[in-house]
């Protein structure tokens, strides 16, 4: 290759990035705030020996800790946020938007072959350019998505597997689980941006959801393009 | 592996504990405008996971919006419940399904195909005073604390089978637990069949009518063109349900004790006129093709609205495809286009069967027929094409 082609090609690079640049520049309001902390989507289920609840009082409880530990930890980077808060009567796209979300976050550990991540890290998806209601409601370029699953055991549980365990000889398996998982979309594009889950942790405890922040936002890039 | 006997007696007395903590599955009934205080409770779980479902369900886009069609079926919702009927929340959600159900939080969610079927204000009320008396008598929280305690009684039983040799036929227990589960459901839907006819005959409405409605769906369920649907209920031991024909007999009695109440089927179709049309289509594609004309005989009876109902007795023949099926579509369709509701597609559905029999001119006729009921008919440009070359056929 001559350097006259080398140099074409450099400018045409620089130009490329500097009008992708210029396109993230005109896109992203400098007036709106960096993120909207959507509220947290936590289920927390009881697993007794009669079957499985959704505890509300969990639930809520683990909801709340993410907010406040997730808030302290975009103040602590210096990020400006506002808090998602739901309309009286939300907007049916806007419901939408949220339930397409929770699909979205679903598919992200689904083996989609053909996007990135193959698996567990699905990173090509996207909510679609509906997003941008969210800003135009809230004001803000991203939105921070929380989602979180917890089955935790009853001692009766326990029990139940070591007699069933001493009677028949199978101890049947555990059925604790705990996952959590933040993702950052777009809020113009409603492309994912980044995402990470952490799989220990109980949210119903606030110094405990705040070890499950910490490790989820340990060198998570909040500015990922 | 060999395990001791003292592990043996163990398991056994922990199985008897747990079976102790078996929850009691009578929470008698709820008191109006009351939501669950303690969060931690079941009953809290319960309205939580409903209030999310309700939400989805809210922007889904199949609730039927409709403001008259709202309107009347709340109506007769208050009517049969009385001081609770500011708990209870409708969505008519758009789906040829006949069914209704009410949630523990209230939800109240009644199908088009349900309404459909109806033939009177009574009947829906007796769909939906069977379904408030679940609601109040808190049947789901019981039906959720007996299967619960199934599930307590099939693991003990298992682990009794177990210790005393019979691990491998240890599910039994499961299958008697669930039996008896389903046994409980079946008496929770036999108190809502009764009690619901003395709240609905309170209400002023004919307390027959439940009758009617059990023995119009029956009729359907015999003319199915599915194994699955003739024989749906007909294994009690694991149905959640009653058979029909038990519960024809025994609202039949009961009702008896009730004055007969004139109904107004007349009123009742002017209300749902606006989406026959629709929602015969919504059945016609479900392909049960004997139980649809079941249906649409039934509700021919009443002497109105025979265009729309005309037209889809023909999309079943027209779809059946069986021996003569082609004849009795064209009548059907022909039928149609003699009644003053007839809808646009009959005339639609007419041109295609003449084309397919080669009669090119009676087509173009009949295809510029339904281009001049329904000039704005997404497919007029590709109507209007097969008319030419119709025409240019025949010249």
């Amino acid at each position: 290759m001559s350097g006259t082609r080398v140099l074409g090609v450099s400018a045409v690079v620089a130009m490329s990035v500097f009008a992708l640049g210029y396109a993230h520049a005109q896109t992203a309001d400098e007036n709106a705030a960096d993120f909207l902390l959507m509220e947290p989507n936590a289920e927390v289920v009881f697993v007794t020996t009669g079957g499985a609840d959704v505890r509300a009082d969990w639930s809520e409880t683990a909801k709340e800790n993410f907010k406040t530990n997730f808030s302290e930890v975009l103040t602590g980077q210096g990020y400006s946020f506002a808090a998602y808060e739901a309309a009286e009567q939300p907007s049916d796209d806007v419901e939408q938007l949220l339930l397409l979300q929770e699909l979205v976050t679903q598919s992200l550990t689904m083996n989609i072959p053909h996007k990135e991540g193959k698996g567990w890290n699905n990173t090509d998806l996207t909510l679609g350019p509906t997003a941008s209601l969210l800003k135009d409601e809230h004001g803000a370029n991203r939105a921070v998505f929380v989602d979180h699953r917890s089955q935790i055991e009853s001692s009766g549980v326990f029990m139940m597997q070591v007699a069933i365990g001493a009677a028949t000889g199978y101890v049947p398996p555990s059925q604790n689980l705990r996952f959590s998982r933040v993702s950052v979309y777009d809020l113009d594009t409603g492309e994912l941006l980044n995402t990470k889950f952490h799989g220990f942790g109980d949210p119903r405890n606030i110094d405990e959801s705040r070890n499950i922040v910490t490790n989820l936002t340990k060198d998570f890039n909040f500015d990922a393009d | 592996m060999q395990i001791s006997l003292a592990c043996k007696v163990g398991a056994l007395l922990s199985a008897l504990v747990l079976t102790a903590a078996c929850a009691s599955t009578d929470y008698g009934q709820r008191d109006a405008g009351v939501r669950p205080d303690d969060q931690s409770t079941t009953e809290a779980s319960l309205w939580y996971q409903m209030d999310e479902a309700e939400r989805k369900l809210r922007t889904s886009g199949s609730v039927l919006e409709d403001e008259e069609i709202n309107a009347f079926v709340r109506e007769a919702m208050c009517r049969v419940s009385g001081e609770y009927c500011g708990d209870l929340n409708l969505y008519i959600v758009s789906a040829p399904t006949a069914n209704a159900f009410m949630a523990p939080n209230g939800m109240s969610v009644v199908y088009t195909g349900m309404l459909l079927r109806l033939e009177d204000e009574s009947q829906l009320a007796a769909v939906l005073s069977h379904e408030f008396v679940h609601f109040m008598e808190n049947h789901s929280l019981e039906m959720r604390a007996a299967l619960s305690n199934a599930r307590v009684y099939g693991a003990v039983i298992g682990s009794a089978i177990g210790i005393v040799g019979g691990g491998s036929l240890a599910s039994l227990g499961d299958l008697a637990a669930a039996g008896q589960a389903m046994s409980f459901s079946r008496d929770r839907e036999t108190e809502a069949d009764f009690l619901g006819l003395r709240y609905m005959a309170e209400a002023g409405y004919n307390a027959d009518s439940s009758v009617a409605v059990w023995q119009n769906l029956l009729s359907e369920k015999e003319a199915s063109e599915f194994e699955k649907s003739r024989n749906a209920g007909k294994t009690q031991f694991f149905s959640t349900h009653p058979g029909i024909e038990e519960r024809i007999s025994e609202l039949d009695l009961q009702s008896a004790a009730y004055d007969v109440v004139e109904t107004d089927p007349v009123s009742y179709r002017a209300i749902i006129r606006p989406y026959l049309q629709s929602w015969l289509e919504a059945e016609v594609t479900l392909r049960d093709h004997s139980a649809t004309l079941q249906l649409i005989d039934r509700l021919s009876a009443l002497e109105l609205d025979l265009g729309v109902l005309d037209y889809a007795r023909g999309r079943v023949y027209a779809l059946r495809e069986e021996e003569g099926d082609q004849d009795a579509a064209l009548d059907a369709f022909a039928s149609s286009t003699g009644h003053v509701d007839a809808p646009a597609e009959a005339w639609r559905g007419l041109a295609e069967i003449y084309r397919e029999q080669g009669q090119g001119g009676k087509a173009a006729d009949a295809f510029e027929r339904y281009l001049e009921k329904k000039p704005d008919a997404r497919d007029a440009a590709l109507v209007q094409r097969i008319i030419e070359n119709l025409r240019g056929e025949v010249s």
